[in-house]
């Protein structure tokens, strides 16, 4: 039997893959998704993006911006006990890639990833 | 690729330039000691009317070097011009010392083939040439029993020439060596920029190719109807075609991300 997490933490700068993400988590069954373009917009949501069980970071939100892994050293300096996830795009030398893969207790997923493989981050086994 | 050569046959041109003002200003400067010590222990004679024309033919080819735009014609050409006079010059100027005042034969000839190999510019067949010419006429004037009487020669004097060519080889590979080099550099600068590229567009495409991916996935599960189904399914067929080209643009990249 496998369950799926109550609540996931979503944080892409395209809008499009946010949603895209949030409506394939809400097929699978997850109930509440906290969406953000930026560490400002994750800090803004404040309480529901640190009680997410499970963060979904790209790890290039942009230009000059803060990067996903910021926004994890944010997450867990403040107390967010959930499970991180690195989605990317980039090679694995890239600067921000190798950052990202020296945070501890964090997966990294390539992009494109498939429907299955996204609804398998959220599902735990009961 | 273009731009490293062009920078490669400016610098070639400098140091050519370089090269054959430095010869000029020796050839000057040689021949005014030449004609004032001839003039010293020989008393002068038709060979300083020589030296000094040779002073002032060097004296105007380090001027034309110094003002003209270098090209490889010009620098060549000036070249040529400073160092050709010196085969007859150099035979007048022998015959004009007896050998019995020598401690040495030829020694003009030594240095002047010393010259030519260490500083002839860009061009490798007019060095040869000059040092042939210079062979030659050591070897005549040997063999006419006109100079190089003293013992050893003109084996010593053609010896000289032998190491002169073998410098001036050297040089010329070296000179073909680095311009392969620098070749090779920048096609493999040029090649490492287009691979870079390549996996920028890449990196740049994943997302929304994500995006198009998991929206198709959702829409396959919502519409009902076969005709919009097979709408659907030409996309999705789309979008593996997009991914398998992102995962091909990524098949060189030893640093690729592995799903």
């Amino acid at each position: 039997m496998t369950a799926v997490l109550e609540s996931v933490l979503i944080v892409d700068d395209d809008e499009d893959l946010r949603d895209s993400v949030s409506d394939v988590l809400a097929t699978a069954g997850v109930r509440r998704r906290v969406l953000a373009a930026s560490l400002l917009e994750v800090q803004r949501q404040g309480d529901a993006a640190l009680h997410s069980q499970l963060a979904i970071l790209d790890v290039n939100l942009g230009e000059a911006q803060p990067t996903g892994v910021d926004v994890s050293r944010w997450l867990r300096d403040n107390g967010f006990g959930g499970a991180i996830v690195f989605l990317t795009g980039h090679a694995a030398t890239d600067p921000r890639v190798v950052a990202a893969a020296n945070v501890p207790n964090t997966r990294i997923v390539p992009k494109p990833c498939s429907l299955n493989g996204l609804v398998a981050l959220v599902q735990v086994a009961s | 690729v273009r731009s490293e050569e062009q920078r490669l046959d400016d610098q070639e041109l400098t140091t050519g330039r370089r090269q054959t003002i430095t010869a000029a200003a020796v050839a000057a400067f040689g021949n005014l000691l030449g004609a004032f010590l001839t003039t010293l222990f020989y008393g002068g004679g038709f060979g300083n009317s020589l030296r000094y024309a040779h002073a002032t033919l060097s004296a105007l080819v380090m001027v034309l070097a110094l003002v003209l735009p270098p090209t490889r014609r010009l620098i060549i050409s000036l070249w040529a011009i400073e160092t050709a006079p010196l085969l007859p010059l150099l035979v007048v100027w022998t015959l004009a010392v007896p050998e019995a005042k020598m401690s040495e034969s030829f020694i003009a000839f030594k240095m002047v083939l010393m010259g030519v190999a260490l500083l002839t510019p860009l061009s490798l067949w007019l060095g040869l040439l000059l040092l042939a010419g210079l062979s030659i006429l050591t070897v005549a004037l040997w063999a006419m029993h006109l100079a190089g009487n003293l013992p050893g020669e003109p084996w010593v004097t053609l010896f000289y020439a032998v190491f002169a060519v073998a410098l001036l080889v050297q040089r010329d590979s070296e000179r073909r060596l680095t311009r392969r080099l620098v070749q090779a550099n920048a096609e493999a600068s040029a090649l490492e920029r287009i691979a870079r590229s390549s996996l920028a567009v890449r990196d740049r495409m994943n997302t929304p190719l994500q995006t198009l991916a998991l929206s198709l996935e959702l829409l396959d599960g919502r519409v009902s109807d076969a005709e919009t189904r097979e709408l659907v399914s030409r996309m999705r067929r789309a979008v593996v075609k997009l991914t398998e080209l992102s995962t091909r643009l990524a098949e060189d990249d030893p640093h690729k991300l592995e799903p």
